[in-house]
């Protein structure tokens, strides 16, 4: 599904050049779910942020289903990103002005869904996620766990061929965030949906068919849990 | 899709509630003074020209004396000040339909109450001024007793209300004009008294009024008027009569202006029109401070939103949709400042013009066209809109990486 060739990535953070992605090389197939783990600064979210389709590479190939979208624009990064990604993010980044299932909705809005059928898409997956009591309620009015969760069924909201998370669990404690981690491989093996997920946290990366070890933008280890059972 | 943004948009402006609020507030003391000045200046052009028009577009005026010439004077050919003209001069005019003949002189008065004698302003009306001019008169309001005869032989004079008891006369009662005796038929209503609009030919309620002939028996000479009033068929092109009218007068002694009611219009419309201009000019300066608090609330607005963008960039919002909810969002806070201002400023001049009316004793009311209320509240969405399309784009423009990482 996704396969990186030879991707260097370089960014300014203030007045430092910061070189994230060091001549990586990486495959995933249709279906995986694949864990990112490394030590902070290794290259773990820009990397991320590459196969997500946030970001370009300063060089190297990035082919989504045979497509290279390192040439893409910006337009046509935005509408991969409304079709076919679903992100999660570490600090849920739910919009705090709008209700659970407006922000659940919200990736519909842009692809201009109609209101009605946003609706039900969006209550139907709230629902899913354990939160059909919760549409109307506002980020502030939900627990961490709460708001992962809708952060989730926002990311399932356009049916994505592709689900990434930023430390899902990050600011989860154990119990919540074995839920989260439930959800996400039940939707991994169930729905057939490929899962990539970026962590620091080892029983999260237990979840993953295959988990690539990261270090100083370059892949170290890349192991299937086979290999490592 | 457009509500879904304005939604959007909506939800953004009610989040922060006293920032929108004092945003708009700058739009609405703009749009209230624009609005107010506007609505008053055109209240007070329509009047004047409302009271031109009771004149009628197809009456020209003429007046004794070249109005421009260099000297600023009224002045003949030669130069000399002339205060008459001829009216035999327009005869076998063509389009000629009436004429008014009113001719002044300084006469010397003497009643029974009065101490000595007085030197005052007499003038002689021809009927037809009264028949088909009397808006110059604003009406030549009788208040007691009527009109003189123009038939009669008698002598016979109308009074101001002023001079009526300067002169310690009523209805029925004598006085002598250049030491002939008259006889008052009438009282005119005083200024005050009168239902509004305003006389051309001055200060009513100090005049003393007699026939035209009379005053040519008076002062002799046929053939003299001070200001002669015509009126032209409906099919007459004024403008063109107008001139030559002008033209029969050229080399005479007396030489001769035409106005005309579309003239007195042009001008007072340029005038006006132009006071309202540089009075909504510096109304909009203030419009301008509003729309740059509109900008500045909006880049506040960019910064603390910064990582919102991320989110919407990273779950599909194009460039364009960020930049529609911004413009929508900046555009709202105009649209919302134009509304309240439009409001406040239809209140304000309702009120002024009540007061106007007061000071003027004359009926008076603001104008409001719908240009100008919807105007205002269109002008103020662009405004709004314009002021946005800087934070806008720099919103727009935002990688999504950079906005998500931002805190």
């Amino acid at each position: 599904m996704i396969k990186l060739t030879d991707v260097e990535k370089t960014y300014m953070m203030g007045e430092t050049e910061v070189r994230a992605l060091r001549g990586l090389d990486l495959n995933i197939a249709d279906g995986e779910f694949v864990a990112i783990v490394g030590p902070s600064g290794s290259g773990k979210s820009t990397l991320m942020h590459i196969i997500g389709a946030l970001d370009v590479p300063d060089q190297g190939r990035v082919l989504m289903h045979d497509e290279d979208i390192s040439v893409f624009s910006e337009n046509e990064l935005a509408n991969l990103r409304g079709e076919k990604v679903g992100f999660v993010f570490q600090t849920f980044n739910l919009i705090h002005t709008l209700n659970s299932l407006e922000n659940v909705t919200l990736p519909l809005t842009f692809q201009g869904v109609s209101r009605k059928e946003r609706y039900e898409r969006g209550k139907a997956l709230l629902e899913t996620v354990g939160l059909g009591d919760r549409l109307e309620h506002k980020p502030a009015e939900l627990s961490g766990g709460e708001q992962q969760r809708v952060a989730i069924a926002r990311a399932l909201v356009n049916d994505p061929d592709l689900l990434l998370a930023d430390e899902p669990t990050g600011n989860l404690d154990t119990d919540t965030g074995r839920g989260i981690m439930d959800l996400l491989k039940k939707l991994n093996e169930e729905g057939g949906m490929t899962v990539v997920i970026v962590t620091h946290n080892p029983n999260d990366a237990g979840y993953a068919g295959q988990t690539v070890h990261i270090v100083d933008g370059k892949i170290v280890e890349a192991k299937t849990a086979t290999e490592g059972a | 899709m457009f509500l879904d943004y304005l939604g959007l948009s909506w939800q953004s402006i009610k989040n922060r509630q006293l920032r929108s609020w004092l945003t708009i507030l700058g739009i609405v003391i703009g749009v209230t003074a624009i609005v107010t000045l506007i609505s008053i200046g055109q209240g007070v052009q329509d009047s004047i020209l409302n009271e031109f028009e009771k004149l009628g577009y197809n009456t020209v005026t003429v007046i004794p004396g070249n109005i421009n010439t260099q000297r600023g004077g009224f002045s003949n050919a030669a130069g000399d000040s002339v205060d008459s003209l001829s009216p035999s001069v327009i005869e076998g005019l063509e389009d000629i339909n009436s004429k008014g003949l009113i001719r002044t002189e300084t006469g010397l008065i003497n009643a029974e109450d009065l101490e000595g004698q007085a030197f005052l302003r007499v003038t002689g009306l021809s009927e037809s001024i009264l028949t088909n001019f009397d808006a110059y008169f604003n009406g030549f309001p009788i208040d007691q007793g009527e009109v003189f005869s123009f038939t009669d032989d008698e002598d016979q004079v109308v009074l101001g209300t002023e001079i009526a008891s300067e002169l310690g006369v009523e209805v029925g009662g004598k006085i002598q004009i250049e030491g002939r005796d008259f006889t008052v038929t009438g009282v005119l209503k005083s200024d005050e008294e009168t239902d509004g609009g305003f006389s051309f030919y001055g200060d009513l309620d100090s005049g003393l009024f007699v026939p035209y002939k009379t005053m040519n028996a008076l002062y002799g000479g046929g053939d003299v008027a001070s200001i002669m009033l015509i009126e032209l068929s409906e099919s007459a092109d004024v403008t063109e009569v107008a001139d030559k009218i002008e033209k029969l007068y050229e080399g005479r002694d007396s030489a001769a202006t035409t106005i005309t009611t579309e003239e007195i219009s042009k001008r007072v419309n340029n005038a006006l029109g132009t006071i309202q201009i540089a009075l909504a000019g510096i109304a909009a300066i203030s419009l301008l401070v509003g729309g740059v608090g509109v900008m500045n609330t909006m880049y506040t607005a960019v910064l603390e939103r910064t990582r919102e963008i991320g989110v919407m960039k990273a779950v599909g919002a194009k460039n364009s949709s960020i930049l529609k909810l911004f413009l929508i969002e900046s555009g709202l806070l105009g649209l919302f400042g134009g509304a309240l201002g439009t409001l406040f400023g239809v209140g304000l001049s309702l009120i002024a013009g009540h007061f106007i009316q007061n000071a003027l004793s004359a009926p008076f009311s603001p104008s409001f066209r719908p240009a100008l209320i919807i105007g205002a509240i269109a002008f103020s969405f662009f405004l709004g809109a314009a002021s946005g399309v800087f934070p806008a784009r720099q919103a727009a423009r935002l990688q999504p990486v950079e906005a998500l990482r931002y805190e």
